[in-house]
């Protein structure tokens, strides 16, 4: 399903992690893993006097890619490669993913201050932000496989068809069971169903087993997924994200974002292609 | 030596090894905190050095050996430090350096024996010399790649801020509990700072017993800058060449340094320092020429602060804050300098030159303010503005100097660094006190001329005090000192700007394609 997956190293614990999700994911289903770390290109660049700063990020560039080469060959990855990208962070491995056709990027989430949040944008953000390409967030190790049963958190709109549909594909090329989850909301229980039904339909459709979850109004919907996650024995979410700029981003805040920091378990993340490739593609 | 027998350098390791959550940020903390002990411990001494001569009942003579005697340790130690760390290791020098240095500042804390307390500071200068080097390795080599970036600055920024922190806390404790305690904050910090590192950094660099000692090279660089620093002290207190002393001092530094730089040079196979990097590296040499201009800029400080004291009347606690107040200010230069040069606003000559200029303009301004009258409030804005033309001027000294090595010569590069500002200090302390006891001089003589009954002033002063001679005489002795601060603070402004020319020098290369991935 994948082919290529991309997993961006930077060795801090959660990258740690997100080696180890890489390597599970790759194991199942993936040509080839390759283990990125970008190297900031002012470093490297002349004028700035940091030779011997550049020297030691490479030196420790390679050090950790050298790790993690080992980690997957020990893991039974046979085809995992390692890159030193010299850009900025998110633009670097995004141009590397989209150039290698990737299906996938793992990244692992650094904590950050909670009064920071809706100041300053995560790795994750950025990424997500320049690509369409799924993400893979991880903030925890891995318990175990990372596909055997998927929370889809939902609700009845075009987005969220697009999170169904991906988390369907997902399902059925690792054999996993979907659990759909959704809110009542203020048009009723009756419009939440129908976003559940349509779901189970499209897993049934396509020989997945799947469940339903209608959550009760009231209390933070974020918390009510990572927690059901929990409790249901879920060892990843699938979500759709609107990815949200500007103002917006600091009024509403992002459900996705809120999960993502404060899941155990690994989120992989879809977003629909930006507006202007739409109005692109509509005008031709 | 053969001379075709190629000279072997010791090259400690610097393999990077960060070190995540809370272990990566107590190792990071302990680099920092030996850095800030390092800068601050010399600048507490020299504070609460009048307190120390009255302790040991030092004459003025034997008083000026307790900073000489330190120093030319220290420095000494700072050249050797990359040596002690390629044969010991990293963690075993600087926990041994900063227990030697807590136990020595203890003992000299608790002696009253001049003899026993020159010779306590000696080694505490050897100890504290073995701690910049391997801290700034130690800090350099636990950030991850993310954080490297920012080494430069953050480095340069705890470096500006320990010697100016330094002068504080010197007044503050020589002050409020007397000579001896100007020792305490240090012992409890190296104390402190070696029982982190113990705990929390590993001892997985290799140390290479197989290099030979470079004894006599060692005994050359004590014997270098023990004169230098003698001279500094006593040159201008002993009216320079008309006392035996001072000749004896020239004569040991004429012959011990062309000793050491040939010995190293030429003479032994292993030479603790490898002069020749001058030649290969010339940002090395650029960086630190001008790093010797700003130490000598550095001098400054004393000459501020002794302003405070003698004109105004300013406590050593409250002169120490005035010069603290540059830190508020260190704080957006030192990153104001780094956010234009890494983003290609500015070349970083370009950088340099504006921290010269501002740094001119403060030095000047302060020259104009420095009156018998003036209001110490008026310092603090004075004293913000300069700090941040300074900080920016600094900011890329740090990248020049240490940023533009190869890895395996970073242990040297951040050892000159570190030693070409006392260098340039201690020029500054010997030159500008003749230029500072010549104006006061010239001053007062103009002065003297000036003072006549025919003056409406003068008459004034006279009848109201009943004719009061001396009185009148103290007046114009102050007013003659003063008027000679202010007048060597504008020779620093003009000393300052000398750098503008040198920075020419460095070598920066044009902006070119993005580096190639890997």
């Amino acid at each position: 399903m994948f082919e290529r997956i991309v997993a961006i190293v930077d060795g801090s614990p959660t990258s740690h992690y997100a080696i180890g999700a890489s390597i599970t994911i790759a194991r199942e289903d993936a040509d080839e893993l390759t283990f990125c770390i970008t190297v900031d290109p002012e470093l490297s660049a002349d004028g700035v006097g940091a030779t011997c700063f550049a020297e030691l990020a490479m030196l420790l560039s390679r050090q950790m890619l050298d790790e993690a080469l080992q980690r997957a060959h020990t893991s039974g990855v046979p085809h995992a490669t390692g890159r030193i990208l010299q850009d900025a962070p998110a633009r670097g491995v995004v141009s590397f993913a989209q150039a290698q056709g990737a299906g996938l990027i793992v990244l692992g989430l650094a904590p950050r201050i909670g009064i920071l949040r809706p100041f300053i944008r995560s790795l994750a953000e950025e990424v997500l932000r320049e690509t369409t390409i799924p993400l893979c967030v991880v903030r925890r190790p891995a318990r175990g496989r990372l596909n055997r049963r998927i929370l889809v958190p939902i609700v009845d709109d075009d987005l969220s068809q697009l999170g169904v549909t991906y988390a369907v594909s997902l399902a059925q090329n690792f054999r996993s069971s979907l659990l759909f989850c959704t809110v009542e909301d203020a048009a009723g229980e009756r419009s939440a169903l129908s976003a559940l039904n349509r779901a189970k339909a499209e897993a049934a459709a396509a020989g997945v087993a799947a469940d339903e979850l209608l959550l009760p109004k009231g209390g933070g919907i974020s918390d009510a997924i990572v927690r059901n996650a929990d409790v249901h024995a879920c060892d990843s979410i699938v979500m759709a994200s609107h990815v949200r700029e500007g103002l917006p981003r600091l009024i509403e805040g992002s459900v996705t974002e809120a999960v993502i920091y404060s899941s155990d378990v690994p989120v992989v993340i879809v977003r629909a292609p930006p507006p202007s490739a739409d109005r692109v593609a509509n005008r031709m | 030596m053969n001379p075709l027998t190629p000279q072997r350098f010791a090259v400690p390791d610097v393999t990077p090894r960060p070190q995540p959550g809370l272990r990566g940020i107590v190792i990071v903390a302990s680099a920092v905190l030996a850095i800030l002990v390092d800068t601050t411990a010399t600048a507490t001494v020299n504070t609460g050095l009048p307190y120390l001569q009255a302790i040991t009942a030092a004459s003025p003579d034997e008083a000026s050996w307790i900073i000489t005697v330190f120093n030319a340790a220290y420095y000494a130690f700072i050249l050797f430090s990359p040596w002690m760390m390629a044969r010991v290791g990293r963690k075993r020098l600087m926990v041994s350096a900063l227990l030697g240095f807590s136990l020595t500042s203890l003992l000299l804390a608790a002696t009253t024996d001049y003899p026993l307390f020159l010779a306590l500071r000696f080694i505490q200068g050897a100890f504290l010399g073995c701690i910049f080097v391997p801290a700034a390795l130690l800090l350099f080599t636990s950030l991850h790649v993310r954080a490297l970036k920012y080494a430069p600055p953050a480095f340069v920024f705890v470096s500006l801020s320990g010697s100016t922190f330094g002068t504080v806390l010197g007044g503050y404790f020589a002050d409020e509990y007397g000579g001896n305690y100007v020792f305490v904050p240090g012992c409890l910090a190296t104390l402190f700072t070696a029982l982190l590192i113990a705990v929390a950094v590993n001892a997985n660099d290799r140390p290479q017993p197989g290099l030979r000692l470079d004894a006599i090279g060692l005994a050359f660089s004590v014997a270098t800058f023990g004169a230098m620093q003698y001279l500094a002290n006593e040159g201008e207190r002993r009216n320079w060449f008309d006392d035996p002393a001072i000749v004896a001092g020239a004569g040991v530094l004429a012959v011990m340094l062309p000793a050491f730089l040939v010995y190293e040079l030429f003479v032994t196979r292993e030479p603790h320092v490898d002069f020749r990097m001058f030649a290969r590296h010339r940002n090395l040499s650029v960086g630190g020429v001008i790093n010797v201009a700003i130490g000598a800029v550095g001098y400054s400080v004393t000459v501020f602060v002794a302003y405070l004291q003698a004109a105004l009347g300013a406590t050593p606690t409250v002169a120490g804050a005035l010069v603290l107040v540059r830190l508020g200010t260190y704080a957006i230069g030192v990153p104001a300098a780094f956010f234009l040069i890494t983003s290609r606003k500015l070349d970083i000559r370009a950088v340099v030159i504006i921290g010269v200029v501002g740094s001119a303009a403060g030095l000047a301004a302060f020259s104009q303010s420095m009156t018998t009258t003036s209001d110490l409030d008026a310092f603090v804005g004075l004293s913000l503005f300069f700090g941040l033309f300074f900080g920016m001027m600094n900011q890329p000294l740090g990248a020049l100097v240490i940023g533009s090595m190869p890895l395996p010569l970073l242990a040297a590069g951040v050892s000159i660094y570190k030693l070409s500002s006392p260098i340039g200090l201690m020029i500054a302390t010997g030159g500008m006190q003749t230029v500072l006891d010549q104006r006061t001089a010239s001053f007062r003589s103009v002065l003297a001329g000036d003072i006549s009954l025919g003056r409406p002033a003068v008459d004034r002063y006279v009848h109201a005090h009943h004719g009061s001679a001396s009185g009148l005489a103290a007046i114009a002795a102050a007013q003659a000192q003063t008027l000679a601060y202010a007048s060597v603070m504008l020779l620093f402004a003009f000393i300052v700007l000398v750098v503008v020319p040198i920075v020419f020098f460095a070598k920066v290369q044009k902006p070119g394609a993005p580096p190639a991935n890997v």
